[in-house]
């Protein structure tokens, strides 16, 4: 059935604090139908007052708007990539909710796109509900590994000779 | 009076495939064109508590339709959308009283502050309604209401009051599954009346462009006018009538707004494209073999035949270009007895036959599902069943996509009739 059955997560002040920054690395990431991924910088990423993230896909024709549009038809996972300037990142695990191709909210996104740019165009505001969000900076990560898997690291390291 | 189906199918669901199992039994193919395809079969209608919640300042609603002058959209309710819009963009041009009655129609609630499509009390999917545009009501300089010369869907203007009148209809030989057509009668003795004025729809679409980022794309269509010098010349000249004066509004050479119109013929094609600009091109075989349509579309039969009418297609392609002419197959009216295909699967095998001998000319095709309303010859008959609609639209899509014949004037963004063009875009 085509009707999404989400477990919404709620994001927390700073990652949508990061979401929102002009600053911040933010990646997309996709697969096609036959699960290849493709992922692209995506600089249009952004939260909204639900806490559903959403972004600006700018091609009709990309790749990304194909493979967002396969996860919306079958449910299928995207990754949303946030890297500050201080190293902190994050991974929003999401599934697209909506494609906004019509209405006050997608025109004011196409007034506030061509004003800056004439020749671009809209092709969808979408909208994904998040269900799970990671702490991906690598200090957090590798500590978040040795207190939970030791087994996993090499032997040398614990070595005293 | 509602314009509505005649025919009851009490045990359908007992008979046919539901959309949860053909979700099933089809996987790969959208769950939302699955859907819509279903809606367009079996109509829907809105709780009491969805009526109060329609508020038609803000969306289409069908009462105030010019669409309704063209036999399209006529309905009995005070409040009624003309279209639905899904949560990935596909849209759905349906009224309630398409094929009202012949099956269940879904049902659509007002639930925690949202409008939702429902099933037997199953919550299906949300639902939104085609919006209002800036310009309805608005005047043209004549007086008239804008939305009576040009209509809108989510993301296309619609000149479909062109001419109101069909030729083919007015001599007895109108297209026996046409819902447009019956409303020839209205103009039989003034098919003059029947035409719009281009000055205003001039006027109409120069103000609808106003409201930025609303419109991708322009569609006209008419009633055939067989008339001229040779056949279609004065069709010929109605669009490009309303094609010139559209064109000094655009820059560039080139238009890509579609045409829905009779088949023209190679010199007409090129008359039409060195006035206008325009080359998206749509001109409807209906059904899937010559048999067929001689007794389902017998005018166009014997004005052009059904040879004839793939040759014009064919010469279009060298006129305008591979991706920009089509053509639309009413899937399920070959179908009706006596003389149409016994069984749904020798119907499916005959469209994918006919689709990919036009894609190997490089013309793409369209289908959509049969509506039918009390008005039309084949008022006794139904459309098919969901799997066949399914089997259908992904079929066709698969062999456009075999042969790279991408019609984007069709697509779910610019025109939204037709399942299987929605299924381009993955």
């Amino acid at each position: 059935m085509a009707y999404p059955k989400i477990n919404k997560v709620e994001l927390s002040d700073t990652v949508k604090e990061l979401l929102k920054s002009k600053d911040a690395i933010k990646v997309l990431a996709t697969t096609d139908k036959h699960g290849e991924v493709h992922a692209v910088f995506k600089g249009s990423i952004s939260v909204n007052d639900d806490g559903n993230i959403t972004l600006i896909e700018v091609l009709e024709s990309s790749q990304t708007n194909r493979n967002l549009t396969h996860a919306i038809w079958f449910n299928r996972h995207v990754s949303v990539l946030l890297k500050d300037s201080a190293g902190n990142s994050y991974q929003i695990k999401g599934i697209p909710y909506a494609d906004h191709t019509v209405g006050p909210e997608y025109e004011e996104v196409y007034r506030n796109l061509t004003e800056k740019n004439p020749d671009a165009d809209v092709a969808g505001y979408w909208e994904i509900i998040p269900d799970e969000v990671r702490l991906e900076t690598f200090k957090e990560r590798l500590q978040e590994e040795i207190e939970t898997l030791p087994i996993l690291g090499h032997a040398d390291k614990d070595f005293i000779g | 009076m509602a314009d509505t189906a005649e025919l009851k199918l009490p045990n359908w669901r007992n008979e046919e495939l539901s959309y949860n199992e053909i979700l099933e039994k089809y996987p790969s193919v959208s769950p939302f064109v699955i859907l819509k395809a279903d809606i367009l079969r079996r109509g829907f209608t809105l709780t009491e508590k969805a009526k109060e919640h329609f508020d038609d300042s803000i969306y289409i609603n069908a009462i105030n339709n010019s669409e309704k002058d063209f036999g399209a959209v006529i309905t009995s309710e005070s409040k009624a959308p003309v279209g639905l819009l899904l949560r990935d963009g596909t849209a759905i041009g349906c009224s309630t009283n398409q094929n009202e009655g012949i099956r269940d129609p879904y049902v659509i609630d007002y639930v925690d502050d949202k409008f939702v499509i429902t099933d037997q009390g199953e919550q299906i999917e949300d639902v939104d309604f085609w919006r209002k545009p800036d310009y309805y009501g608005k005047l043209t300089s004549k007086g008239n209401p804008m939305e009576t010369v040009l209509t809108a869907r989510p993301r296309r203007l619609d000149v479909f009051s062109a001419n109101k009148y069909c030729n083919f209809w007015g001599r007895g030989e109108g297209c026996k599954f046409c819902s447009l057509g019956p409303a020839a009668r209205f103009y039989r003795n003034n098919p003059e009346a029947a035409l719009a004025d281009p000055d205003e729809i001039e006027e109409a679409v120069v103000e609808a462009l106003k409201q930025k980022g609303r419109f991708t794309t322009i569609c006209t269509t008419a009633g055939s006018i067989t008339t001229g010098d040779k056949l279609f010349d004065d069709e010929v000249k109605m669009y490009s009538e309303i094609y010139t004066r559209i064109r000094r509004h655009f820059k560039g050479d080139e238009l890509r707004f579609q045409y829905v119109a009779s088949a023209f013929d190679k010199e007409q094609l090129i008359r039409l494209k060195e006035a206008t600009g325009n080359i998206a091109f749509t001109t409807n075989l209906e059904v899937p073999t010559a048999e067929l349509f001689e007794w389902i579309c017998p005018g166009k039969a014997k004005d052009v035949g059904y040879e004839g009418w793939k040759q014009r297609l064919y010469d279009a392609v060298e006129v305008l270009g591979k991706g920009n002419v089509n053509t639309q197959i009413v899937a399920g009216a070959d179908l009706v007895q006596p003389n149409g295909f016994k069984t749904e699967n020798e119907s499916v095998e005959a469209i994918l036959k006919l689709t990919e001998e036009l894609a190997q000319h490089d013309v793409g095709v369209v289908a959509n599902v049969w509506g039918v309303v009390s008005t039309i010859i084949f008022k006794n008959f139904y459309p098919p069943s969901l799997e066949y609609y399914t089997k259908v639209f992904s079929g066709v899509n698969d062999i456009q996509q075999k042969y790279g014949i991408l019609t984007y004037f069709d697509d779910y963004k610019r025109c939204g009739t037709h399942p299987s063009s929605d299924l381009l875009r993955d």
